[in-house]
């Protein structure tokens, strides 16, 4: 009896099993695909030279694209100013309508006299003068200073233009961080650049004067300006 | 002489048809058949078409077709299922995500989504309703449950045989398609995006 129960269970099982049809399955996988351009960078960086009528200094004049360079052309140093110190040799102006880390290098050489026989350089000190604060407009607006505020979600962070440069050849940077720019908005940053005779500065070799010491004559410094973007 | 120039031009008409030469035309068709349960499906991508009508993979994540407020939204493939058997689809889905390279940027802002499938039954159902549309979100949670089942077998009773035809469409979610036309103008990065769906053919009892 009792084989016969397990007979007839092994049967039905097997009888089961036989009903049961696996299920069937097919499988795809499809890959969606999609992308975002970079939007159109603008990055505008002028420089227009200062004329003072004191210094006797004469420029190249008008504005000068990107990375070219600036020179200053100082007046007769016999004349001597007192007040030589915070004098503005030029202005800059940077516009972009993108976001990122910004960066403005100003390398700087040493004020050399034009003609003559030997060569004589002479110190001098180059800084920010001032930039501006913002001014809230349509379509663009001012930064300037830590913390300004562009757009309706946009921000400028860690604006860092502070030290002098002095004895030259040196540089002097500025950089600052620029986020979450509203949409059709672009951004400008003002400053100027002032140039300090340097007058206490000992000489560091034999062919350069702390410009109280320098031989008469008239100088030429130039000043290369260069705006990077990370 | 006469008669005979004439018989012999006459004879040598359907001479000519030897050295014409006729290019053959020849198609071919892929008898499908199976035994017990049969089901298959087919997915065609469309590469990306500019021109005539737009369509096709990739496109731009901030063109206007790709947002919530076109319907259906942007056509990215074509698909087929074949079945003689009652079935049903479940997709799953990740994210669009923005890549680094052939990988997804994990710490990317998730995109959502919306595919809609309209199809053709390859068969006339009770009521006569053979074209259809149907809708699924993408998933809005990191595991790898199921976000829909797509059960096609609501218009036919009977025996189903044939095939189904139908496309596949594209669109953001409100949600997505209001971050990526607002804060993620900035925000999201410029490169390649990616998502991946998956769809599962599995008979039905």
């Amino acid at each position: 009896m009792k084989k016969i129960v397990f007979l007839l269970l092994l049967l039905s099982m097997t009888l089961m099993l036989a009903a049961i049809e696996p299920r069937i399955t097919s499988t795809e996988t499809l890959r969606i695909l999609g992308y975002k351009v970079s939007p159109d960078a603008v990055n505008e960086l002028t420089i227009t030279d200062a004329f003072s009528e004191s210094l006797d200094t004469v420029g190249d004049g008008g504005a000068i694209s990107m990375d070219e360079h600036v020179g200053v052309l100082f007046g007769d140093v016999s004349q001597r100013p007192s007040d030589f110190a915070d004098q503005t040799a030029f202005s800059y102006r940077v516009a972009s309508n993108t976001i990122g880390n910004y960066e403005l290098l100003f390398t700087i050489e040493p004020l050399e006299r034009v003609g003559g026989s030997e060569v004589i350089r002479a110190s001098y000190q180059l800084g920010n003068l001032s930039y501006s604060f913002p001014e809230a407009s349509d379509d663009s607006i001012e930064i300037g200073g830590v913390d300004a505020t562009i757009g309706p979600n946009g921000s400028v962070t860690n604006l860092d233009f502070t030290g002098v440069i002095t004895s030259s050849p040196g540089n002097l940077k500025s950089s600052w961080i620029v986020d979450n720019l509203a949409e059709g908005h672009q951004w400008i940053h003002r400053g100027a650049i002032a140039v300090t005779i340097d007058k206490s500065s000992a000489a560091s070799n034999n062919l350069l004067y702390a410009f109280d010491n320098a031989p008469n004559g008239r100088y030429r410094a130039l000043v290369t300006v260069n705006l990077s973007v990370n | 002489m006469k008669k005979l120039f004439l018989i012999i031009i006459i004879a040598a008409f359907p001479m000519l048809s030897i050295f014409s030469k006729v290019d053959p035309i020849s198609k071919s068709v892929v008898i499908q058949a199976g035994y017990g349960k049969v089901v298959s499906m087919e997915i065609d991508r469309i590469p990306a078409q500019s021109t005539g009508y737009i369509a096709g993979m990739p496109f731009n994540i901030e063109e206007s077709f790709v947002q919530s407020n076109q319907d259906p939204g942007r056509l990215i493939a074509h698909f087929s299922v074949l079945s003689n058997t009652r079935y049903e689809m479940a997709i799953t889905s990740t994210p669009m995500k923005h890549m680094t390279g052939a990988d997804f940027d994990e710490n990317a802002y998730p995109l959502h989504y919306e595919l809609t499938f309209e199809y053709i039954l390859g068969y006339g159902s009770s009521n006569n309703d053979i074209r259809d549309r149907e809708r699924f979100y993408s998933s809005r949670n990191d595991t790898n449950d199921v976000d829909w089942v797509f059960d096609i077998n609501d218009y036919s009773e009977g025996n189903y045989i044939g095939t189904v035809n139908g496309s596949i469409y594209f669109r953001f979610d409100s949600e997505s398609s209001s971050y990526i036309q607002g804060e993620g103008k900035t925000a999201l990065p410029a490169g390649n995006y990616a998502a991946d769906v998956t769809f599962e053919i599995r008979t039905v009892e």
